[in-house]
């Protein structure tokens, strides 16, 4: 692919943004940037994920750029890396910051640079700053790369029709004004992504759509190509919505190491929960999830009776095949003293344990035995992992607290990245930036703009939408430019 | 690159000390063991590449490595900018305010306009393992991981020393100044290996015949036994064994090795070489600067130190001790640095030569007086006849056995007059030389107050009677026969003894002398003595001589006649001149 007047508008601007459309070859384009540009000074390339910086590696790799010639980086490690190698011109005061903490994180780098205490070893360091994802640039973030560019030459790379917002008290840059500090220099517009499995009529619809999301925000399906099918559910019921969804799913069928993501409401961890296990699929969990620390924070305050329905409770709406009531009620009368004719399960004797005992390690082997049980699969993967490695780590004595253990375990599994079913469950903030073959697209009524053109651009071979009509996005979405917009976090 | 701050603690004879060198020539003086060594040594080490140095129970102050752990902090500015790169140094970067000399933890260049600075930081401890690291507050805490500068780069701003003998740099050998031009030790490995071919090129052309006997002979030998050894058998050199290192090649002059030159010569041509290699390490090292030298040598290389360089090359650093009050005359006064230890808490200092004194010209000093900054104690003297008389007196003195002036460690200067003596004796004591001050007593000072303030200062001050020249005790208190030697001599420095009878007859006008012979015979009136006094310390008017106001004639006087009389003599005199020598005496 040629990115060569991209790249060159990039080289001879001093600050500038490009425009990049799902699946147009922005990865590839900040490499070959990063290519041309030379050295012997480096490019600094940021952006917001651990996920992001690995598949920047690896594309840089795949075009024989040495590592040498750029700092690849989040935005949040630099920062970090930055302001606490010189605390007092920044006044960085957490070390280890954890969520609260990284907006103030933000500021003392900003601060740093902004000051000019360290204008002579970025000027030493770098040649050019790019910035990858600019979209989900929070305005602390945004304050921190303009005082960059005051001193080194900045591009940012973004879009701003995938910037898609959680549930978290943080303020958005606003594309508009992100543009006015940095210039729109160029556009990204060859659907790659698509044309490389032959499915260019997909790309170039995907492409054509923008204008229509970005002027009416919705989105016709009546001219999509034939590889986007629609489901249309019998009545608008919860249950005609659940067969429409059901028959969606036996509608897909994958080819060899195909992928299928069911992209469902953002909202719920639950509801997507559900989904995955009627569907088979394995949900994708938020890091920060929100059911393990409310899971974790439960079975601190209880113990015995009320701790096992907590258990059992989690175990439900992570584990298919449990025939949860009958346990529960058989364990209760075997702690009453009922002697059965056959033989304890180990699922069982955990929880007369976990009755009896205060001691954490129960309820971990409970967890373990439960998903050891035959016919039992867990469609929350992610979730049971996270919760047992948590409870690990506590039980071993490597951590104090659950939470502080939550924490470590989060931390790894960011920096371990994840590892994807071959059928998934998500929402869009979980899904954006990944790729599969296959997209299901259900409670389209819940997506705004942005969601429905990341939901959309998803897969790059076929696209099934559960809706009862061809014009998605009639329900008024939040404005792009609210100044109040939110999101999860750095997923 | 230059050095901006020096800390050593613990480190030989220095218990603890902190310096901040100027930019261009250091010329570091004192006493002896007073730790000017100590200091080039602790430069140099902090550069030292790993591995090359190992530290013993002597380097630790007072010999005790538990309980004094070594550590040298060497703060350097004028960094190449490539120690500025974040994943180099960057992160460990110091601010430097030049005009404070004030270090802060964390750069500012914009704002506050600090220079950026590395610590570099030599720590032993009792295990006499040695550690390099780039110090600051962040490591220090914990909040930046250790690191060290590379070996390259360490190797790349390393001061070149130039030690008192400079023949290893001659030749090719490991750390010398010609393998450093040789670009780098990879390339110097491979000269050698195509030195060594040529060797044994060259030799089997002769051998065959030169060792043809003996050959022949281990022939023999070896078919007495049957051991098998075809017809190649011969004599070869063998590389390895004959140790063709790098130190066994060297530059000749024709077949003169270049390390038969003389010490100067070896070592103004390795300062010549060192300069060459001085592109980024541009601190030089010196040890004794003035060492085989002749003055006029002396003055080119200092002035060729001083240089500013040419493009590429940044003026020269250097940190040099002397011994030498030519070195010092070469100097300007802001190039030198007073080194002093206390014996007892073994704490050092650095003073500047510089340091204002009110009322006094610094920067003539280095040249009035060389010699003074050289000793640990000065005897500031108001003009030459004092300085004479007390050099007389050493003479004397001597020839009776006492301690000399020398070994005590007192050097007598002239001061130049009654108002500049005293500013000069408070200036050497403000750099901590330990002072003493003879002043005449027939004037005082301008300044009232100075004589108080010099004496709460530190400074022994030694007065005549109330009223008295040194001339004046001379020619009053000397026994008869003496002053008749001093009339003698007195004439003798006029034009002709006529001209010395008319000034006298000027002074003295009781009697009008016919010859010099009838002043000596009238030598016991005190009133002719008094006439005499007089007319010595008058300067007279222009065109006249003065009597004994130089040194020779002093010095003739104190060894003499004041010397050997000074059982005798009574009075504010010789209680001056025992006090003179107590204090010579008291410490050493």
């Amino acid at each position: 692919m040629s990115n060569e007047p991209i790249v060159d508008a990039v080289l001879s601007s001093r600050l500038g943004s490009v425009v990049a459309p799902a699946g147009c070859g922005k990865t590839d384009c900040i490499a070959d940037v990063v290519k041309a540009a030379g050295g012997p000074a480096k490019c600094l390339v940021l952006t917001h994920t651990l996920a992001g910086v690995d598949s920047l590696r690896q594309r840089l790799k795949e075009k024989g750029v040495s590592l040498h010639r750029t700092d690849l980086e989040t935005i949040a490690g630099w920062s970090l890396r930055f302001a606490a190698a010189f605390p007092r011109r920044s006044g960085l005061e957490a070390r280890e910051p954890r969520g609260e903490e990284w907006p103030a994180v933000y500021a003392a780098a900003t601060q740093l640079i902004r000051g000019g205490f360290v204008t002579g070893v970025l000027k030493a360091s770098y040649q050019r700053v790019l910035v990858d994802e600019y979209q989900d640039c929070t305005v602390d973030q945004h304050a921190l790369i303009l005082a960059l560019s005051q001193h080194l030459p900045t591009c940012i790379f973004g879009d701003p029709l995938q910037a898609i917002f959680g549930f978290r008290n943080e303020q958005f840059a606003d594309w508009k004004a992100v543009t006015t500090d940095f210039p729109q220099i160029g556009a990204l517009k060859e659907p790659w992504r698509w044309k490389r499995v032959k499915n260019d009529k997909l790309g170039c619809w995907l492409i054509g759509i923008r204008d229509q999301l970005e002027q009416l925000d919705r989105v016709d399906l009546a001219a999509a190509p034939r590889c986007v099918s629609r489901i249309i559910p019998q009545s608008l019921t919860r249950q005609g919505l659940l067969k429409a969804n059901l028959s969606a799913g036996r509608s897909v069928k994958l080819r060899g190491t195909e992928t299928l993501i069911v992209i469902g409401d953002k909202a719920s961890e639950l509801i997507r929960g559900s989904l995955a296990a009627k569907l088979k699929c394995c949900a994708i969990e938020p890091v920060a999830c929100q059911t393990l620390a409310s899971f974790l924070g439960d079975i601190e305050t209880c113990a015995a009776r009320d701790r096992l329905t907590a258990v059992l409770d989690l175990a439900a709406g992570a584990m298919s095949g449990l025939a949860r009531t009958a346990f529960e009620r058989r364990v209760v009368r075997l702690a009453g003293g009922w002697k059965p004719r056959n033989r304890l399960t180990e699922a069982e004797r955990a929880a007369l344990d976990l009755l009896a005992s205060n001691e954490l390690a129960h309820v971990l082997s409970l967890l373990e035995c439960l998903r050891r049980q035959p016919g039992v699969v867990a469609f929350r993967r992610e979730l049971l992992s996270a919760v047992q490695n948590t409870l690990r780590l506590v039980v071993r004595g490597e951590h104090s607290t659950l939470a502080e253990a939550a924490w470590h375990v989060q931390n790894k599994m960011r920096h371990a990245g994840r590892r994807m079913a071959q059928r998934s469950v998500g929402s869009t903030l979980l899904v954006k930036g990944l790729q599969f073959d296959h997209a299901i697209i259900v409670a389209t009524e819940k997506l705004s703009r942005n969601d429905l053109y990341v939901a959309l651009t998803r897969a790059s071979r076929t696209i099934t939408i559960v809706s009862a009509t061809p014009m998605l996005g009639m329900k008024s979405a939040p404005l792009q430019n609210s100044s109040k917009r939110r999101r999860a976090n750095h997923e | 690159m230059r050095i901006v701050h020096v800390e050593v603690v613990n480190f030989r004879g220095i218990k603890q000390l902190s310096w901040h060198p100027a930019p261009g020539t250091n010329c570091l003086v004192g006493p002896g063991d007073s730790g000017k060594t100590t200091v080039l040594d602790a430069i140099e080490l902090a550069f030292a590449p790993r591995n090359s140095v190992t530290f013993d129970d002597t380097d630790f102050y007072a010999v005790d490595p538990k309980a004094n752990p070594i550590a040298i902090t060497v703060t350097i500015g004028g960094l190449p900018t490539e120690f500025l790169k974040e994943d180099r140094y960057g992160h460990y970067l110091r601010g430097w305010d030049e005009a404070g000399k004030t270090l802060e933890d964390e750069p500012d260049e914009e704002q506050s306009g600090l220079e950026h600075v590395l610590s570099l930081r030599l720590t032993v401890d009792h295990s006499l393992e040695a550690e390099w690291t780039l110090f600051n507050e962040r490591v220090r805490q914990g909040q930046l991981s250790t690191r060290a500068l590379a070996f390259q780069d360490r190797q790349d701003i390393a001061p070149s020393r130039l030690g008192p003998y400079a023949d290893r740099h001659l030749g090719w050998g490991r750390q010398s100044v010609l393998n450093r031009i040789t670009k780098g030790p990879a390339a110097s490995r491979g000269l050698m290996a195509e030195a060594g071919r040529v060797a044994r090129q060259e030799f089997s052309k002769d051998s065959q015949t030169l060792f043809a006997d003996t050959i022949k002979e281990a022939k023999l030998a070896a078919q007495r036994l049957g051991v098998p050894v075809g017809d190649r058998l011969h004599a070869m050199l063998d590389v390895q064994a004959m140790g063709l290192s790098g130190g066994g090649i060297s530059l000749h002059d024709g077949d003169l090795p270049l390390r038969r030159l003389g010490v100067g010569s070896s070592r103004l041509f390795t300062a010549a070489l060192q300069d060459y290699a001085r592109a980024k390490a541009s601190v030089a090292l010196i040890d004794e600067v003035e060492h085989g030298l002749e003055p006029h040598r002396i003055s080119r290389l200092l002035r060729e130190l001083k240089k500013d360089k040419a493009e590429g090359k940044t003026k020269a650093q250097v940190f040099m001790t002397t011994h030498s009050p030519v070195v010092l005359q070469e100097l300007s006064v802001g190039e030198l640095y007073i080194v002093r230890r206390h014996p007892k808490t073994g704490a050092a200092t650095i003073v500047p030569a510089n340091t204002p004194f009110p009322g006094l010209d610094v920067q003539s000093q280095p040249r009035a007086n060389p010699q003074a900054y050289l000793a640990p104690a000065i005897l500031v003297c108001e003009g030459k006849t004092e300085v004479g008389l007390v050099r007389g007196l050493d003479d004397y003195w001597v020839s009776k056995e006492h301690l000399p002036f020398s070994t005590a460690g007192v050097v007598p200067v002239s001061g130049g007059g009654v108002d500049k003596a005293p500013v000069t004796a408070g200036y050497f004591r403000a750099l901590g030389y330990r002072v003493g001050l003879l002043l005449d007593s027939d004037c005082e000072p301008k300044d009232a107050k100075i004589l108080g303030e010099l004496s709460s200062a530190g400074v022994t001050i030694f007065r005549w009677a109330p009223g008295h020249a040194t001339e004046d005790h001379l020619f009053r208190d000397l026994p008869t026969d003496a002053v008749a030697t001093l009339i003698k001599a007195a004439a003798a420095i006029q034009e002709s003894d006529q001209t010395f009878l008319d000034r006298l007859s000027s002074k003295y006008s009781k009697k009008r002398f016919k010859s010099v012979a009838e002043v000596q015979k009238a030598a016991d009136d005190p009133e002719l003595r008094a006439a005499l006094g007089d007319l010595t310390k008058s300067r007279g008017k222009p065109g006249e001589r003065g009597w004994f106001k130089d040194i020779s004639h002093a010095e003739w006087i104190g060894r003499r006649h004041v010397g050997p009389h000074l059982d005798k003599l009574k009075g504010k005199f010789p209680e001056t001149i025992a006090e003179i020598r107590a204090w010579v005496d008291r410490e050493q």
